[in-house]
């Protein structure tokens, strides 16, 4: 049976652990960069970055030790001590997850400003009532030779500017990009299978497209679907994967995913389970021998905090798959699609491929 | 001369002299400071890993130093069922006592016995935390004994008990597997592992 000898000490101990434990996980946020935790961007303000945590730590201190008389008298033993620091624990996590998510949220572009001049976006209706975005080099008034295309498979809780550096980029280089949207409707095994036939069919369908260079690009899930599909469909000659998941373990959202995203967007990144029943059932590991001999390219960002680059190797390598893997360095994984040196490997890559496939 | 009682005596002689020094001391010494601030790093050991893997390998020594813990309070409460050494200030006179009276028995020092339990299985994955932790235990020994808590061997037999423990339980880390995976699964029901 707890004995906790005097309420008011025990409170003011929680209270006391409490601020020890928020000025530490904002010393660790600052340390380690993880933005979920973070009450400010640190990145912007070195100061606060090295002050903010142990300023926390020195004032709770201060505070608990200047003003508490009864220290030194007997007060809540091990045990009690125990279930309060625990306690304090679970409180200082709300209080700084609350706080980063409301202070310091993540903020995708969310405008068209990220597409290249000269560049035409329009959106299309595919089968089925499917919604997507064309983007093509051109006034959208005279049509472009016919050229290489790419279906682009976003990763569902990417907002779709998130992918206009990737999309656009791939645009400018003279290469039409369909993007269709990718629904809640169709983030259930296997009617996701249907998304990339639905694009591959509305880009066969526009005369600006050669039918013979085609490529799928996927982003985060998107890249498992982007391997999975490309694996049954020969139209497909080349595939590039972004960050794809590739393993259950991968998409079981956990802590990793605070070093880009707060608590509520770590939720929703989820999907509510569906994510890590997508990979499971894409088993896109799996398909990667049915590639060969197309080409395949899986680029990760060096900071990626979903799946290390060790652990990306050794499933490729385990799989016995024949993909090239780059690193981007300095990106993690929801800042790869929309890095400019991610594009221009993707764009560089692709046609380098395509090209092959035409002759 | 008793070493013991020598070195118990020389230290705790600087009590009561300075009365900054005396607050010092008892800031060290107190239930508080130095176990939150050593609780305190068995978090950051939770949060720190930058990979899937350095967490993975960092949360099972979290799990294990809990354990360690667990183990070397119920060894320290087993000892003092079969052996009770009376405290200083209780069996010599004259000893400058800057705390409450502790009733339990003074070997070996339980507060001491956490502290290196903390210390030693956090260096195991980090060794900067270890060190913080290793400095941490030391000033709560020192300052137990000057403050008149301690004789030197308890707090000594403190910090050997808890390396001992921390050792055991490293020996046999794969027992506490289905432990480490059930404690890492609850905490990926709130994406915390």
């Amino acid at each position: 049976m707890l004995k906790f000898v005097s309420a008011y000490l025990a409170l003011g101990y929680l209270g006391f652990a409490t601020l020890v434990i928020i000025g530490l996980l904002q010393s660790l946020a600052a340390w380690r960069e993880i933005r979920g935790l973070a009450w400010l961007n640190y990145e912007q303000s070195p100061a606060w970055r090295r002050a903010l945590g142990p300023g926390i730590i020195v004032v709770a201190y201060g505070v608990f030790f200047g003003t508490w008389r009864d220290l030194i008298t007997p007060g809540p033993a091990g045990a009690e001590l125990m279930v309060l620091f625990i306690g304090s624990v679970a409180l200082a996590l709300a209080i700084t997850l609350v706080g980063a998510a409301i202070l310091h949220p993540y903020h995708p572009p969310t405008d068209q400003a990220h597409l290249p001049v000269g560049v035409t976006a329009r959106p299309v209706i595919l089968e089925q009532g499917q919604r997507g975005l064309l983007l093509f080099q051109g006034d959208g008034q005279t049509l472009p030779p016919p050229g290489p295309a790419v279906c682009l498979l976003t990763d569902p809780s990417l907002p779709a500017s998130a992918l206009y550096p990737l999309a656009g980029e791939l645009a400018r280089r003279g290469m039409v990009v369909l993007r269709p949207n990718w629904g809640s409707d169709r983030q259930r095994y296997p009617d996701a299978l249907s998304l990339a036939p639905l694009a591959m069919n509305e880009l066969g369908r526009q005369p600006f497209v050669d039918a013979d260079r085609l490529a799928l690009v996927g982003v985060g899930l998107g890249g498992d679907l982007a391997l999975r599909a490309a694996a049954g469909d020969h139209q497909v000659c080349a595939v590039v994967a972004l960050a794809p998941l590739l393993d259950e373990q991968c998409a079981c959202a956990n802590l990793g995913l605070l070093c880009e995203m707060t608590y509520p967007q770590a939720l929703h990144w989820g999907l509510g389970g569906r994510r890590r029943q997508l990979v499971r059932q894409l088993d896109a590991l799996a398909t990667l021998g049915q590639l060969a001999p197309r080409p395949a390219l899986v680029l990760y960002g060096s900071r990626d905090p979903v799946a290390s680059q060790a652990a990306v190797r050794a499933r490729l390598a385990a799989a016995g798959a024949h993909v090239e893997v780059k690193l981007v360095e300095g990106e993690g994984h929801l800042s790869l699609p929309m890095s400019p040196q991610a594009a221009e490997i993707t764009a560089t890559w692709l046609l380098q491929h395509l090209r092959g496939a035409s002759s | 001369m008793n070493p013991d009682w020598a070195l118990f005596q020389a230290l705790n002689s600087l009590a009561g002299r300075w009365p900054a020094f005396d607050w010092i001391i008892r800031f060290l010494m107190n239930d508080y400071a130095m176990t939150t601030a050593l609780s305190a790093l068995l978090v950051a050991l939770w949060f720190r890993g930058r990979t899937p893997e350095e967490r993975a390998d960092d949360q099972a020594a979290v799990v294990h130093t809990i354990v360690a813990l667990l183990v070397a309070s119920a060894i320290v409460k087993g000892m003092n069922l079969m052996f009770f050494r009376l405290r200083p200030f209780t069996a010599h006179d004259g000893v400058h006592l800057l705390f409450y009276h502790p009733s339990d028995s003074s070997f070996p020092s339980n507060s001491v016995t956490v502290a290196f339990c903390f210390a030693l299985g956090v260096l195991q994955r980090s060794r900067g935390l270890g060190i913080a932790g290793i400095v941490f235990g030391s000033l709560l020994a020192l300052s137990r004994v000057i403050g008149g808590v301690h004789y030197p061997l308890d707090v000594l037999g403190g910090a050997l008990l808890a390396a001992a423990t921390v050792l055991l339980v490293r020996r046999y880390r794969r027992w506490l597997n289905p432990l480490v995976r059930g404690m890492r699964r609850v905490a990926s029901w709130v994406l915390l592992a």
